[in-house]
This record gives C-alpha cells, structure tokens and sequence, in this order.
C-alpha cells in the first residue's frame, strides 16, 4: 500500500522461473518483481501453479530452472544459507499447519526461542504481542483444536510475524474457512498492507484483491498472463483467458 | 488330572520360588527389558530418520540392519551376541547382563525403527513444510515438530513392542546368568531342573502376565483415545502400521 521504491532491488524477483514435476511443466519463464512494501495478489484457475509459484519463492519447492531473488541475493545459489533467508520470508498456509500438539503461544514462540535463539521470556513476550495484534490475546493457552478455523490461521499469521519477515506469502488462506470466519483474517492481512508489509497473496478473494492489492498477477498455465493494477486488471481485462476467468469467478 | 495339577500348580513349590522371583527375577526382567527397550528406543530413531532420507546410501545400513535384526529369532541373536563377543575374546562388557542388554536392544531397534517410521511418515507434509518456513532446519523441524507429533501416533504398537521384548528377555536364559543377575525364566528353569516338576515356571509365568497386563490395558485405553479423536491425537487416523494386532510377533 505504500509507494514501491522505484528503481530499487526488487525485494522478491522471479527471473525465468520454471518448474517441472515429472514431464508436467507447471511454470513456464515466470518474471515477477515485487517491490519492498508492495501488495501482490496472484489469480488464476485452480492447477494453474499459483501455489507452486509462491512456494519457490522461499524454496519449499525447488525451482527446475531460473533464479529466485530476495533483496538480490539468489536462493538457489549453493552457498544460500537457505534456513537463514526463510526467517525473512513468512508463509501462511490453505490448511493452517499450525503444530497441534503445541498451545497457541508455543506456535508462535518456538522459532523465536529456537531459531532466533531468544529467552523464553522474550519470545513468548513477543510471541503475546503477536497474537494480540490479531486479536487473539485471550488465547495463548490454547491448543489448535480449541481454536475455529478463522482464529488458527491468524495464529498461522502470528506466527509467521513472530519472526519479523521482510516478505509475507499467503497460500489461498481463506479457501478452507466458514464463511463468516473470512472476514476477520482478510481485515488482518488488510491491517498488515496497510502497515507496509511487502505480500504476495495468492487468492480467490477479488474484492481483497481489488481493494487491497497494488497489483493483480493473472497465471494461466504456469505464465504470468496479466500483471496489472487491480482497476486496471479488473475494469479492462485484454486476454480472453482473463475475461473467461474473472466471468467465472464473479 | 490330580498329577497334572501338582505338577503345574504345586503351592509349596510356587509359594517357596515366589521370593526369589520377586526379589531377584521381576527386577531383572524389568531392567533387562526397559534398557533394552530404552537404548533400541534411541537406536530406532536413528534407524528410522536414516529410513526416511533421501539418500540411498543412507538407507540401505538401516534397511540391511532392520530386516537382519527382525529376520533373526531372537534367540540366535543372543547367542551371537554374547558367545560371539566372549569367545572371540572380545569381552567388551564385565557383566554378562550387559550382554543381555546389547542383544535386546539390537532386536528392539530393529522393530522400534519401523513403528518409528510409520508414525513420523504419517504426519502431514504441510507440518514440515511450516516447520521449515520459519527457519527451521530439518533436523531441527524433525526434534520439535514431527517426531513428538509422531510418537504420540504410535505409542500403542510401542507399548506392544515393550510386551513383545520383555517375553523376549526369557530367552537370555541362554548366557547363564548367575544368582543374583537371573532373571524370572531362569530362576523358575532351574527350580524345575532341580525338582522335576514344572510349577516354578508357572509362578514365573504368574509374573510376566502381571507386569504385561497392565500394559496392554494401557494400550487399549490409548486405542480408545486415538479412535475417539481424543488429546493424543486430535486430527488424523492411527497409521496402518500401529494397527498390528497386540502380540504381533
Ligand atoms: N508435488 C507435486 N508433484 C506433482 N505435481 C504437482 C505437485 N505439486 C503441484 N503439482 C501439479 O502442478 C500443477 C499446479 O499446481 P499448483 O501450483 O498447486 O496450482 P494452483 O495453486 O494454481 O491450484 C497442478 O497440475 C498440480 O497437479
Ligand atoms: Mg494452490
């Protein structure tokens, strides 16, 4: 939501991205820069890599060929301290993935107290911070089961924040929610544009994308079709596999 | 039938061996069997991760280990354990309950690493996957996250592992134990020796079946549990390998 710097070391860069499980190609010479405190909301068909995409972008899936950037430093170089750089790029996942056998303050401290290598009193002073922020204060003590839906994702966002992330990847994180649970991770993430976090949001949610986004990324096939702002993407879509997508999904 | 009951059930003889079973035998089983049970523990978990890797070269030692230590009865690898070591002059341990103890845990690892195995492949991908997006390494990830989520999982085929190594432990009657280091097989095989009726080994039977009761209610009490989704494991079923029926081996 804020001015991306122009001119600067994109803070995410894909440059030639392509992936191959078996002989499936899945993403296909994607390019895509994405500015410090920039919002980027990834659309497209189910299938079409949006998932794989983001997942390269911190190296759960390694990338066939092509290089992955992260304020200019390449992942896929051998001598990428990869553990190192996932601490800067937080990802929140469809399923949650909270650790269920742990409350939800231990969800968001353990990296702090174990990666960051924090006290225990400070990683749970700040792992109480996070969680307060999204508004989920009076549940630390909480285990993942004791939680709806909508409260264990914004703990999975907590979690993520905990680490204090340069980038924050968010994988169709409202896809497996009620309802009425969307709402209040959606105005959660909304909070966290606003504040200037630099995300990558890979979405179904085109009213989120719309409002929130500085840019609206449509994949098709594994190519970046469309790389647009929303009112743009959105009031005057060019490819028909654009048009065809936004008729069926609005 | 009045011989059959003396022989079998002879109270002078079962009450006469009761103290020495008590005293020396269950002590012995029990320490037998839980530090093998304890040490395969460690060992299996080792064996399992290496059973998980990538690597080929990693896997085949596990894999050539699990199946040598699940292929052998466990009789003969006791024998080898401890004649091979002492004959061979190789007396790398003073007591002969050290032996015994290596033996069991050589069996035991071999079992625990499967049950081991079962249960950390049974954990959701997208466990490790969080794991790792905070900055965790795989080892790391693996300590905190999978495999306490893992052995929760599998706690009742564990626990029938514990049952199956302490019946084992009856079989390191082949060492000679002396008095003092016997455990309840022994003691109950030398009465019997001695006297020529086979009521000792039925009291020392009375023994294992009062220590692997318990356990196996210990068991279905946690089957229950995981069945009805209870805090063991509130998300997912119970692997196919933890459903082995209880005496699996
Ligand atoms: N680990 C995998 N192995 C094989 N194929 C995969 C794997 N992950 C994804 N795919 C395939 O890649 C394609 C794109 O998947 P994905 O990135 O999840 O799409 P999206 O998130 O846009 O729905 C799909 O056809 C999917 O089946
Ligand atoms: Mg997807």
């Amino acid at each position: 939501m804020t001015d991306p710097q122009v001119g600067a070391t994109p803070r995410v860069a894909l440059r030639g991205l392509s992936k191959t499980f078996g002989t499936t190609e899945v993403l296909r010479e994607v390019d895509l820069e994405v500015a410090a405190g920039e919002v980027v909301c990834v659309i497209g068909a189910s299938g079409s890599g949006k998932s794989t995409m983001l997942r390269c972008i911190n190296l759960l899936e390694e990338p066939t060929s092509g290089r992955v950037e992260i304020d200019g430093i390449d992942l896929t170089a051998r001598r990428t301290d990869i553990d190192a750089i996932r601490t800067r790029v937080g990802m929140v996942f469809q399923q949650f993935n909270l650790f269920p056998h742990m409350s939800a303050l231990r969800n968001v401290a353990i990296a702090l107290r174990k990666v960051k290598g924090l006290g225990k009193a400070e990683s749970e002073r700040i792992a109480r911070e996070r969680l307060a922020e999204v508004g989920l204060a009076g549940k630390a003590k909480h285990r993942p089961a004791q939680l709806s839906g909508g409260q264990q994702q914004r703990v999975a966002i907590a979690r993520a924040l905990a680490m204090d992330p340069d980038v924050m990847l968010f994988d169709e994180v409202t896809s497996a929610l009620d309802p009425e649970l969307v709402k209040g991770v959606l105005a959660v993430m909304t909070d966290l544009a606003e504040r200037g976090m630099t995300m990558v949001v890979v979405t179904h949610e085109m009213g989120f994308a719309r409002e929130v986004a500085d840019r609206v990324v449509f994949v098709d096939e594994g190519r970046v079709i469309e790389d647009r702002p929303p009112a743009e993407l959105f009031g005057d879509p060019r490819s028909p596999r654009l048009r065809e997508f936004l008729e069926q999904v609005l | 039938m009045e011989q059959i009951t003396r022989l079998l059930f002879d109270p002078d003889i079962i009450l006469g061996t009761l103290p020495a079973l008590l005293a020396e035998g269950l002590l012995n089983t029990l320490y037998l069997s839980f530090s093998g049970f304890g040490l395969g523990f460690l060992v299996g978990l080792v064996l399992a991760l290496m059973g998980i890797s990538r690597r080929w070269w990693v896997r085949l030692p596990a894999k050539v280990w699990i199946d040598l230590f699940r292929g052998l009865p466990a009789i003969l690898v006791i024998i080898y354990v401890y004649f091979g070591f002492t004959l061979s002059g190789a007396r790398i341990f003073e007591q002969r309950s050290s032996y015994a103890i290596l033996a069991l845990t050589l069996i035991a690892s071999a079992y625990i690493a499967e049950i081991l195995r079962a249960g950390i492949q049974s954990i959701d991908k997208g466990q490790m996957e969080a794991a790792r997006s905070v900055g965790m390494g795989y080892l790391q990830a693996m300590w905190l996250v999978i495999i306490p989520q893992g052995i929760r999982r599998v706690l009742p085929p564990l626990t029938n592992e514990l049952i199956a190594l302490i019946k084992d432990s009856s079989l390191v009657f082949v060492i000679g134990m002396s008095v003092g280091d016997r455990e309840l097989f022994r003691i109950g095989q030398q009465v019997v020796q001695e006297q020529g009726n086979l009521s000792a080994l039925t009291a020392a039977g009375l023994m294992y079946v009062a220590i692997t009761v318990p356990l196996t209610r210990v068991i279905n009490w946690m089957d229950t549990r995981l069945r009805e989704g209870k805090p063991i494991a509130a998300d997912e079923d119970v692997p196919q390998a933890a459903k082995r029926p209880l005496g699996g081996r």
